[in-house]
């Protein structure tokens, strides 16, 4: 039945975390100000991974003086394809993916050209806080191309799909894989139109969807099921993210990870605020799941024991 | 205690506190404080006289507190007369002064009021019912009121036409002695029997004639005497001005027949004594002469000396007025973003653009400032989509978008010119730095996001803008605040509850809508 609202009675009983009480409840109390950084600077957040063997894209370059921006082809030592990143940026905006260039005409995944000119403008606007989350100043990082696997092929236009997963005190309690359309031209942000769907935390396929805020169950650009994928490596990426959120020490998080065809599951950044599309794309309220793992005594929220909560999660 | 359990006590003390501090500073400037457009005046009495015995007695009434004028000090020069206990005159309401001569003979003395005279309302405890001696006394006969009089029935008979209120009978006694009684010199007829014969009477027969008039018609009345304290011709003497009040529905109702003020008289009368009776009356003394005279005085400062003086915002100079109501009104401003933001759930561009850009149109007529900024939004927009032709680093590109606003402004107000419209000299203050963000942010919304959306962004900071503007615009609730800042212990207290508000916004009622249909 089509409907225009829901009352919050309704969303209650479906144990739907709203944004007050994410921030309230969640943020505020588990994520200390002063850590915000290791999630918010990617590079630290690299930084971070290195040492805890978590993997991520390689890192070609970091540029921080607009000096610097004319000689980022010799930074990058000639590499074909790369992705220049704001090193404080959100939302995906910022972000370029450059597939194959020549020096002087640069082409994206989506078949997009770029000038010289246009990428070293795109530096500067980076260098000049344009993406950054409070407009300050910034950092542009040039890093590694990830190929995405081929798993998300008929699903995902113009981009890269990744794979989201919120941590609650570092248990996972819920993931989505995101998908670009044309409408999200490319990114993987469910707000700028991108769909989602709900990724089973035990089995690791994905189920149900979202796009614009609606259920959906086709990608819809492709009109293919975006439901009964099965995300390779997903042990992996379940042991990723929970070493990640304890290196962050962040208690309320999101880690994004892109599938490379050759490398698995890779961190492409965290987040102190994820989202709370990732309900709908699962149909799921996150509560129920919050209030499991905050009734869990602590000996069962140890690093090598907190998988089992997974399987019991998932069902709730 | 954790911080949820502790917010309803801080939300309490909050509104504990705020409510104290407007009732210790609402007692305060009842009590002292003068406010803009108060004048002082001193009203002196002078007498002399020869005391026969040492048993004469000076009464002085002492002019009565009213809404409009206060006593706020008085004085009674040396003269050798000694001073009784201030006692409650036998007329109601009134209180009155006596002095005693400690030996017969020859006494002179001075005594003053000092007064002030406010356009604001003080309060005065009402009077209370009317005893039933005191009704009888105002509606029997007195000296100069002959009630029983029969050419008094005679013209109550003939003013008292058909049913009428007790009101529209009233009414036409005062007419009727406003218009046919004319007013003649002091000598003239000082009663109500006087008067009603002749058609002629001194102000005070006049008076006597109305009063009559009421107690003949079953209607309480009596004469007050007083005083009107307002400037004087140089070198004319003070008289003490008479008039009466009328009881009409349990309330003494004022009126003039002089002047012809009907119900109520202007503030500047101030009631002394009611009743029969003079303002200085002397027993058992010859010689007599009484003077009364009125003269302007400066009040005393507004606001408590020393440093509690900055807690009254009033005591700034006038023209600092508004601006300082507006900035107290700018966290309204935070308010009711806050409630939009945390509840309903609306994002616009920037936290507080709204507010500033409402602040701004404060300034300004909303009919020229309007067109201001939507021609500074669309020119500023269309500017900055050629100026990304140019590619351009962030600071100077805002630099550039900064100086053609600037120019657009500056050229809407001479276009605004040439049309005959007077734009206002604050339309400069618009803020073309928020102007400046906002066409830049709305430019790279459309580019990230889509034009939807950055539409939707705009819109609703405009409405919020709107609502901001009309919680600024409340110019009485500027005032308030003025007088009673700590009102905003309020403000804060509405602030914890939203910024402790986990409920849904109203916005996700929509955004979940798919939700718990989907659960299965």
């Amino acid at each position: 039945m089509w409907r225009f609202w829901v009352w919050p009675s309704e969303l209650r009983r479906g144990g739907i975390l709203g944004i007050n009480r994410r921030n309230a409840e969640c943020v505020l109390p588990l994520n200390p100000r002063a850590y915000y950084p290791r999630v918010d600077e990617k590079h630290r957040t690299k930084l971070l991974c290195h040492r805890h063997q978590i993997p991520v894209p390689e890192t070609y370059t970091i540029i921080r003086r607009h000096g610097d921006v004319p000689k980022f082809l010799d930074l990058i030592g000639r590499r074909e394809e790369f992705v220049i990143k704001p090193g404080a940026g959100s939302g995906g905006r910022g972000i370029l993916v450059v597939a194959r260039h020549d020096g002087a005409q640069f082409f994206t995944a989506g078949g997009e050209r770029y000038t010289l000119a246009d990428v070293t403008y795109h530096l500067g606007a980076v260098l000049s806080g344009l993406y950054s989350l409070a407009g300050q100043p910034d950092c542009a990082i040039i890093e590694q191309r990830m190929l995405p696997h081929p798993i998300f092929a008929k699903v995902a236009v113009d981009g890269t799909p990744d794979v989201r997963v919120v941590l609650y005190r570092s248990v996972p309690v819920m993931a989505m894989v995101r998908l670009p359309t044309k409408a999200s031209r490319g990114r993987a942000n469910l707000h700028q139109g991108a769909a989602g769907a709900g990724v089973h935390l035990v089995t690791g396929r994905t189920f149900g969807g979202v796009c614009k805020d609606r259920a959906v169950a086709q990608h819809p650009d492709t009109r293919h099921s975006i439901a009964g994928l099965e995300i390779p490596g997903w042990n992996d990426l379940l042991s990723a993210a929970m070493k990640l959120a304890d290196a962050v020490e962040l208690g309320y998080v999101g880690v994004d990870f892109v599938l490379d065809a050759q490398h698995g599951p890779v961190v492409l950044e965290a987040n102190a605020r994820p989202g709370l599309n990732i309900q709908v794309a699962n149909r799921r309220g996150l509560l129920p799941r919050l209030a499991f793992v905050d009734a869990q005594p602590a000996a069962r929220l140890g690093p090598d024991v907190r998988r089992e909560l997974i399987a019991e999660l998932a069902g709730l | 205690m954790t911080a949820r359990g502790a917010t309803p006590q801080v939300v309490l003390l909050l509104l504990i506190a705020g409510a104290c501090c407007v009732a210790v500073r609402r007692n305060y400037n009842q009590n002292a404080a003068v406010h803009p457009g108060d004048t002082g005046w001193r009203l002196t009495y002078m007498a002399s006289f020869h005391a026969r015995t040492a048993d004469a007695r000076i009464h002085a009434a002492y002019p009565e507190d009213t809404h409009h004028s206060r006593v706020f000090k008085h004085e009674i020069a040396e003269s050798g007369l000694l001073e009784e206990p201030r006692r409650a005159a036998k007329a109601v309401r009134s209180t009155e002064i006596v002095l005693r001569p400690p030996k017969p003979g020859q006494y002179e003395f001075r005594m003053w009021f000092d007064l002030q005279l406010s356009t604001r309302a003080w309060p005065v405890n009402p009077e209370g019912p009317l005893p039933p001696e005191h009704r009888a006394k105002y509606l029997g006969s007195e000296k100069g009121i002959q009630v029983e009089h029969a050419i008094v029935a005679q013209k109550v008979e003939q003013l008292r036409a058909g049913e009428q209120s007790l009101e529209d009978l009233v009414r036409r006694l005062f007419e009727y002695c406003v218009a046919d009684i004319m007013l003649a010199e002091q000598s003239a007829a000082q009663d109500a029997v006087g008067a009603l014969t002749t058609g002629r009477a001194s102000p005070l027969g006049q008076a006597r004639a109305f009063v009559a008039l009421c107690r003949a018609s079953k209607v309480p009345a009596r004469l007050v005497t007083g005083f009107e304290i307002r400037e004087m011709r140089p070198g004319s003497e003070l008289r003490p001005h008479v008039w009466v009040e009328v009881l009409v529905d349990r309330r003494w109702l004022a009126y003039d027949v002089e002047n012809a003020f009907a119900r109520e008289v202007p503030r500047y009368f101030v009631p002394v004594h009611r009743g029969p009776g003079e303002i200085i009356h002397i027993t058992d003394a010859s010689d007599v002469m009484t003077k009364y005279s009125i003269a302007p005085m400066l009040l005393p400062p507004a606001s408590p000396p020393g440093p509690l003086r900055v807690l009254d915002l009033e005591q700034l100079p006038d023209k600092l007025h508004r601006p300082m109501e507006l900035l107290l009104l700018v966290p309204l401003g935070a308010l009711v973003t806050a409630f939009f933001r945390t509840i309903v759930g609306i994002r616009t561009f920037g936290t507080f653009t709204p507010t500033l850009l409402a602040l701004a149109f404060v300034y300004n007529k909303w009919q020229t400032g309007l067109p201001v900024v939507a021609a500074v939004l669309i020119l500023g927009l269309s500017s900055r989509r050629l100026l990304d032709g140019l590619k351009l680093l962030l600071v100077p590109r805002l630099g550039i978008i900064l100086t053609l606003v600037v120019l657009l402004m500056v050229f809407s107000v001479s276009v605004m010119h040439h049309f005959g419209q007077a734009p206002a000299g604050e339309t400069v203050l618009l803020p073309m730095v928020i102007l400046t963000m906002l066409v830049e942010r709305f430019f790279i919304t459309t580019e990230e996001d889509n034009l939807r959306f950055a539409v939707q962004l705009l819109l609703a900071t405009a409405v919020l803008a709107l609502l901001v503007y009309w919680v600024l615009y409340w110019k009485t609730i500027g005032q308030v605040l003025l007088v009673y800042p700590e009102l905003h212990c309020f403000t804060i207290a509405g602030l914890i509850l939203i910024g402790r508000y986990t409920g849904y916004r109203w916005t996700e009622l929509l955004r979940f809508r798919d939700l718990p249909g989907g659960r299965d």
